[in-house]
């Protein structure tokens, strides 16, 4: 599944059916490369960012992801949680390879599978890192 | 009143068009490549990553360049070079914030601590690489922007203005010639590359050169390793 298929996807919770969230984007981490959790904006008249982290979604449907919205405390301020589609995508010899725009990952286990630019598809094996800036990757093997 | 009218109009202008793009232009052209006044024994690893052997970058293209870590956390831009002007290796970095108004920081990237000078960013570790001032072991202060200083030959000749410096990058990135600006031809500038046998002398107003360079011009950097050589060989002759 693509980033950009499960972005604006809704979100429902498993125990009360409703509606709680839209899925606003993806956060991802290197070692093994993965989806740490997704991001969602509230329904309710708040609107508010929330973050479901990847063990807590139950499922992942054509039509809705079913995950239980819990409050989810925020990250340390030493973690870096940014969006990836839009940034820099950097190897780490320093060469631009692109703006990211979109990844492939397992819906089943959350794996990290393809880095997507204008011209370029990644092994998401070779994400080293994920910042507000940049995308950074190892020396690349095209796909 | 009208006339009240104007000078009210043109002092916004002035002061949300001109003076941005004054204080813009005039902290890009503070950027360059400083010389550190002597020679300090260095022992770095040096990048680890690095670009092809034998390439050849301006100055120009380094500062401004982004400091990016492994993470992808952007932490400053390229503000100086700063090199040893006995062998002309590069020892560090300063940096500067990226914003319209970019402020320098105080500390510093030391050669050692990149991981690799790529052509779109300058990589790091983590932000744990960027040092004190204190740890370069010299006073920045007490070293000379080599871009703007005069080029002057052992023969006396005032050869024109240092417009940029040449870097050679083989693990290490090391001054190896200059752009020099020498009056204008047909409303342009006229710039020609030259390469450089350091140790030179230089001080703050000029870097005094062998009179042989005026003989081994290049146009662009795809000529200079031929200028370079015939340079070299003419020295070693001449030795």
């Amino acid at each position: 599944m693509l980033f950009s298929q499960m972005t604006g996807r809704i979100v429902v919770d498993p125990d009360t059916a409703e509606t709680t969230a839209k899925v606003t984007g993806v956060r991802i981490a290197p070692s093994p490369p993965h989806i740490t959790h997704i991001t969602a904006l509230t329904v309710d008249a708040d609107g508010r960012q929330r973050r479901l982290p990847w063990p807590d979604i139950h499922a992942i449907g054509p039509d809705a992801v079913i995950a239980k919205l819990t409050a989810v405390p925020a990250p340390p301020s030493t973690v870096v949680e940014t969006d990836p589609v839009g940034k820099v995508l950097l190897t780490e010899t320093g060469r631009q390879l692109g703006i990211v725009q979109d990844g492939e990952f397992d819906e089943a286990d959350g794996h990290l599978i393809r880095i997507l630019t204008a011209g370029t598809a990644v092994d998401g094996q070779e994400l080293l890192g994920a910042g507000h800036y940049a995308v950074v990757v190892a020396p690349v093997h095209h796909l | 009143m009208d006339w009240w009218q104007s000078l009210i109009t043109g002092l916004v202008v002035f002061a949300v068009v001109v003076l941005p793009i004054a204080l813009v232009t005039t902290d890009r052209r503070r950027r360059g490549v400083i010389a550190l006044p002597r020679h300090h024994p260095h022992t770095g690893t040096g990048v680890t990553k690095k670009e092809p052997t034998g390439a050849l970058t301006m100055g120009r293209t380094l500062t401004g360049r982004p400091v990016v870590t492994l993470t992808g956390d952007h932490v400053a831009d390229v503000k100086d070079i700063v090199f040893d002007p006995a062998d002309g290796t590069v020892r560090c970095f300063t940096l500067a914030t990226r914003a319209l108004l970019p402020r320098r920081l105080s500390s510093l990237l030391l050669w050692q601590d990149v991981n690799a000078l790529g052509p779109d960013a300058v990589m790091i570790r983590d932000r744990a690489a960027l040092s004190a001032p204190e740890k370069l072991g010299e006073d920045l202060g007490t070293g000379s922007k080599v871009v703007g200083a005069r080029l002057l030959t052992d023969a006396g000749t005032d050869i024109g203005r240092v417009a940029d410096v040449v870097f050679g990058l083989d693990g290490h990135a090391h001054v190896v010639g200059c752009a020099s600006e020498s009056g204008h031809r047909f409303g342009r500038r006229v710039r020609v590359l030259l390469p450089i046998p350091l140790p030179v002398p230089i001080s703050r107003e000029r870097v005094v050169v062998p009179a042989q360079i005026t003989d081994c011009q290049a146009e662009g950097l795809d000529a200079f390793p031929e200028a370079r050589a015939k340079l070299l060989a003419q020295m070693h002759g001449s030795a």
